[in-house]
């Protein structure tokens, strides 16, 4: 059983309201702002996050450090701190937002000093209008204090933070659509190439976007050192601390700190307490609704990014969905697809025509009215959105939770049809085991049937 | 020039070029419905991906729309990727589209249509109940058929790129996603008809337009606007003798895609005019309609008593800048040899209002088509110069070519016309020119006639009609040649292009043009290049 950790659920002010920018700096706030501005140069800081193996915890898992090495040699550079936290399941930058502020703001200042960036937004899903009041005051608290505004810490270093507040959509949290919307536009995702904002960003100008939880990392990367972040999990799964926050079914639901070598089943069972009323597990989806679901047989896996990555599902946001034998499936899909259905920003064709449609399908299979060929029409449309969407939008949350459940779930939606009704059939006779279907690298979520032994088991 | 692998074929295209644009030099059509080459890409249809080469061996899927051309691409237009994406997004774009192409006003020209007949399904899969978003009154001229639109959002880039006046935006999200204007900001500007033209489907309609003959039925004519002296080039589309519809017709130097307004609608004011269609001479001190031999002793008589009286000199001609130059030209000759005079002079309406689009598109101040083209060909001089004359009673007689409607005399112009002792004028409707006048030859209007005409860039371009003039009515360049014979001249020419070649040999800046080198996109005085590209 993995250990629990304490760096991001550490508690930053010893009992003091988190925004108290004093008892925060009396437990050794900004001693890693202090380290980095005072003793570090910009090479070696880039260095250090480099060393440390740390990897986005947007969702994607992309590393930081490659990240940072694509921004152009062009100036003024920006830094966007991403806070739009919207993926369903997913509520672990909301607790960093309201538990460590100004430790966001640290990680913020050291990026900013390290690549040469004097402006920076968080930009802060418009929900969240508490934190964005809270976030507000504690920027304004370290311009009181010297670390933001002009010459910081005597070291010629300027830089100023703003919030902005998101405009109330899931596409703002897509790095382009972000960007777009601080620059005042429609959040519609920007074509590729070019694929990195770091190359052309906001308002045309090299331009970093990190996931704020990236952000209060940096700031614990500095604090500790390099070398020893990176002894804390694995460079494949991702270095450093992991939040994973469990949600659904489970006993005790809230937000775990552990390496990414902690597996799912101890997750579930061990850390959130094991399943309510003593059911068993039907399904669970790893990081956020667009990480492809895993059944029972599959959670002995460790959640780092390679080793979830390897079972076709990915590390995402670490927001954990725990479905138990109670749950249809049906309708579990149908919600994660409304949810798509609704967010899709109508930018392009695939995912404006296609999502909804396959949303309209599920529900009509969930009304009793779904007809035989449908489970293959809709998986004919994963494939026609698949890949051929401006942004990613389409396929992550509009496509792979179609087709994994659908594939992985065959009995369950073949039962529903066939009875013309919402059924929950007996666990063992809703869902597929492994060797029934099959996973097409390199993309998550893009499984097969292996149709003879589906059929059989329909 | 960069050579490019298509599908295993090597070609050789312009480097930089799009990939769309580089296709279809070759011939090649990649389907497409956001694109438009008069606005920035925006590959958001999805109907263009092709697969290109990204490293050695492996291709990716591309927007053809956003690629620009490099030296040894290699695309696939027709592997099993891309033919299959085509199938999605035209399933897609469907679902939702009404199927009312029977009384969609874009039936014919319509690349939903088009594409749906090359790359579509032939049956829908669709058994979810279509979304009916309302119709919408965008503007004075533009109708939003909601439940057509596809979302390519030309009309929005077309308002932001173009005009600059922004008016149209997307409202709602996902599926719900509509065009929209904001409340209590209509789509009206200076150029707005032209969403319509750009709209790859029936979504947007000009009101003008909505539900007349099927778009097949009508004859094209490629020819100029007359509007303004920019000379938008456009294409009318005609049927039994009437215009229907005036579209933009590219061409880069002069209006790019695109046109005003004013322009578009201004067959209108032409086509409703009360046409004169028959002759008319003044008989007890009242205009009669008479019969073409009988207005022509009339006014044949008329030149010939004042020229009798009061001698050579005595008949002054004014031209037009609605008429075509070599009927200009052709007035000038038959004042100078017809009646011994070189008194020539100009009527020119006051300017209106000149604007330029963001994009650079320019309506031009002087709202007739040729003052240009008139300046050139009568020579030196000026309407001060006749009105001079008539004060002084060394002008007693005068040849007016008359011929717009939207034109009226200036009072003191007026007054100095009452005065002379006899009056020939050309015109297409009673004007106040016409009421003055001895002898009123019925004419064309610049949709009927054949001819040049030199814009304010110093562009000569061609004006072809749309329809003969009505009833009795004729072409200015006929009867100008006409009274000269009977008087004795010969003008030479029998037809425009005759005297364009006349007009070559005779008149500077125009030499060496002819009718073919004019062609349909026109050509500059002297064979210059236009100093900078005005079309926008």
């Amino acid at each position: 059983m993995a250990a629990p950790l304490e760096i991001l659920t550490a508690d930053p002010t010893a009992g003091a309201d988190p925004g108290d920018m004093d008892a925060y700096m009396a437990c050794g706030g900004y001693g890693a702002v202090r380290k980095a501005l005072k003793s570090m140069s910009q090479a070696e800081l880039i260095e250090e996050i480099n060393a440390s193996g740390i990897k986005g915890r947007g969702g994607a898992g992309f590393s930081t450090g490659m990240k940072w090495n694509l921004c152009a040699d062009r100036f003024p550079r920006y830094l966007c701190a991403n806070a739009d936290e919207s993926e369903p399941g997913s509520f672990k930058d909301r607790l960093l937002l309201e538990s460590k502020p100004h430790q966001i703001i640290e990680g913020m200042i050291i990026t900013s000093y390290a690549l040469g960036i004097n402006l920076g937004y968080i930009y802060i899903r418009g929900e969240f209008f508490q934190i964005i009041d809270q976030m507000e005051a504690a920027l304004e608290d370290a311009r009181r204090h010297g670390f933001l505004g002009a010459n910081i810490l005597d070291t010629g270093f300027d830089l100023e933070l703003y919030v902005h507040p998101g405009a109330g959509a899931y596409i703002c949290g897509e790095e382009t659509g972000l960007i777009e919307s601080l620059e005042g536009n429609r959040p519609y995702p920007r074509l590729k190439p070019p694929y990195f904002p770091a190359a052309i960003g906001l308002w045309g100008q090299p331009t970093i976007v990190n996931n704020v939880e990236t952000m209060a990392q940096i700031a614990t990367i500095v604090d500790m050192g390099a070398e020893t972040y990176k002894a804390i999990g694995s460079e494949e799964d991702t270095t450093g601390p992991r939040l994973f926050g469990l949600c659904g079914h489970v006993k005790n639901p809230g937000i775990y700190e552990y390496d990414s070598g902690v597996t799912l089943r101890e997750l579930i069972y061990d850390v959130a307490g094991g399943i309510r009323d003593g059911n068993r597990l039907k399904g669970v989806i790893p990081g956020g609704i667009s990480a492809p679901i895993l059944t029972p047989e599959e959670i002995d896996t460790p959640m780092g990014f390679g080793a979830l990555g390897k079972l076709g599902s990915m590390g995402g946001t670490g927001g954990i969905i725990v479905m138990d034998e109670t749950t249809s499936m049906v309708d579990a899909l149908l919600n994660a697809s409304s949810f798509a259905a609704h967010e899709s920003c109508g930018q392009c064709t695939p995912c404006r025509e296609g999502v909804p449609w396959m949303n309209d399908i599920l529900r009509r299979i969930r009304n009793g009215q779904g007809r035989d060929e449908d489970l293959d029409l809709l998986l004919d449309i994963c494939k026609q959105v698949h890949g051929h969407t401006v942004c990613v939008f389409g396929q992550a949350p509009g496509v792979w939770p179609v087709r994994t459940i659908l594939v992985k779930y065959w009995p369950e939606f073949r039962a529903c049809i066939e009875r013309k009704e919402l059924v929950v059939p007996p666990l063992e006779e809703s869902y597929l085991r492994p060797d029934q279907y099959e996973h097409i690298p390199p993309v998550p979520g893009n499984f097969r049937l292996k149709t003879d032994e589906a059929d059989a088991a329909g | 020039m960069a050579t490019i692998t298509i599908d295993d074929q090597q070609y050789t295209v312009e480097e930089g070029r799009n990939l769309i644009d580089a296709a279809a030099d070759l011939g090649i059509d990649i389907p497409h419905f956001c694109y438009h080459p008069g606005l920035a890409p925006d590959g958001n249809c999805r109907m263009c991906l092709t697969e290109m080469e990204i490293r050695p061996g492996q291709f990716g899927i591309v927007t053809s729309c956003t690629i620009r051309i490099k030296d040894g691409m290699n695309f696939r237009f027709n592997s099993p990727a891309v033919l299959d994406n085509r199938k999605g997004v035209m399933e897609f774009l469907l679902i939702n589209h009404p199927l009312d192409c029977p009384w969609c006003d874009q039936a014919g020209e319509c690349k939903l249509q088009d594409h749906s007949f090359d790359h579509g399904r032939g049956h829908s899969r669709f058994v979810e109940t279509k979304r009916v978003p309302p119709k919408k009154d965008l503007g004075p001229h533009i109708t939003l058929y909601t439940t057509r639109c596809i979302l390519c959002q030309r009309c929005t880039r077309f308002c932001d790129e173009i005009t600059g006046t922004s008016e149209l935006g997307v409202v709602q999200m996902g599926s719900k996603s509509e065009i929209a204007t904001f409340e209590g900001v209509p789509l009206d500007n200076k150029m707005s008809g032209n969403v319509a033209d750009i709209c790859p489907v029936g979504a947007l309609v000009t009101k003008d337009f909505l539900y007349k003959p099927r778009i097949w039925h009508y004859e094209k004519v490629d020819t100029f606007c007359p509007g303004c002296a920019t000379g938008c080039n456009t294409t009318l589309e005609v049927l039994h003798q009437k215009i229907y519809r005036t579209k933009p017709r590219h061409n880069e130097d002069v209006n790019g895609y695109w046109m005003c307004d004013e322009g578009r609608f201004c067959y209108h004011g032409w086509q409703d005019a009360d046409r004169l269609k028959a002759p008319l001479k003044r008989v007890d001190g009242e205009l009669r309609q008479v019969t073409w031999p009988d207005a022509m002793d009339a006014a044949v008589g008329g030149i010939q008593a004042v020229l009798a009286v009061e001698g050579e000199a005595a008949m002054g001609v004014v031209g037009s800048s609605m008429a075509t130059n070599e009927e200009n030209y052709l007035l000038r000759r038959l004042g100078a040899e017809a009646f011994g005079s070189p008194r020539t002079g100009l009527d020119r309406k006051p300017d209106g209002e000149a604007w330029t689009s963001k994009s650079g598109f320019h309506i031009d101040a002087d709202k007739t088509p040729n003052t240009r083209g008139a300046r050139d060909m009568l020579g030196a001089g000026s309407l001060d110069d006749i009105l001079q004359g008539i004060d002084d009673g060394s002008i007693r007689g005068l040849y007016v070519l008359g011929g717009d409607i939207g034109h009226t005399l200036s009072p003191d112009v007026a007054e100095a016309f009452g005065k002379l002792e006899f009056l020939v004028v050309h015109d297409v409707h009673r004007s106040d020119l016409a009421e003055l006048a001895d002898v009123v030859f019925a004419g064309a209007i610049p949709f009927e006639k054949h001819g040049t005409m030199t814009n304010a860039q110093d562009r000569v371009q061609r004006l072809n009609p749309a329809f003969p003039p009505p009833g009795g009515a004729r072409e200015d360049f006929a009867m100008l040649r006409y009274v000269a014979q009977r008087m004795g001249v010969d003008l030479g020419g029998t037809d425009p292009a005759e005297v364009l070649e006349e007009i070559a040999g005779r008149v500077e800046g125009y030499a060496g043009l002819t009718y073919d080198l004019v062609g349909d996109q026109g050509v500059m005085k002297g064979g210059e290049e236009p100093s900078e590209a005005a079309g926008g």
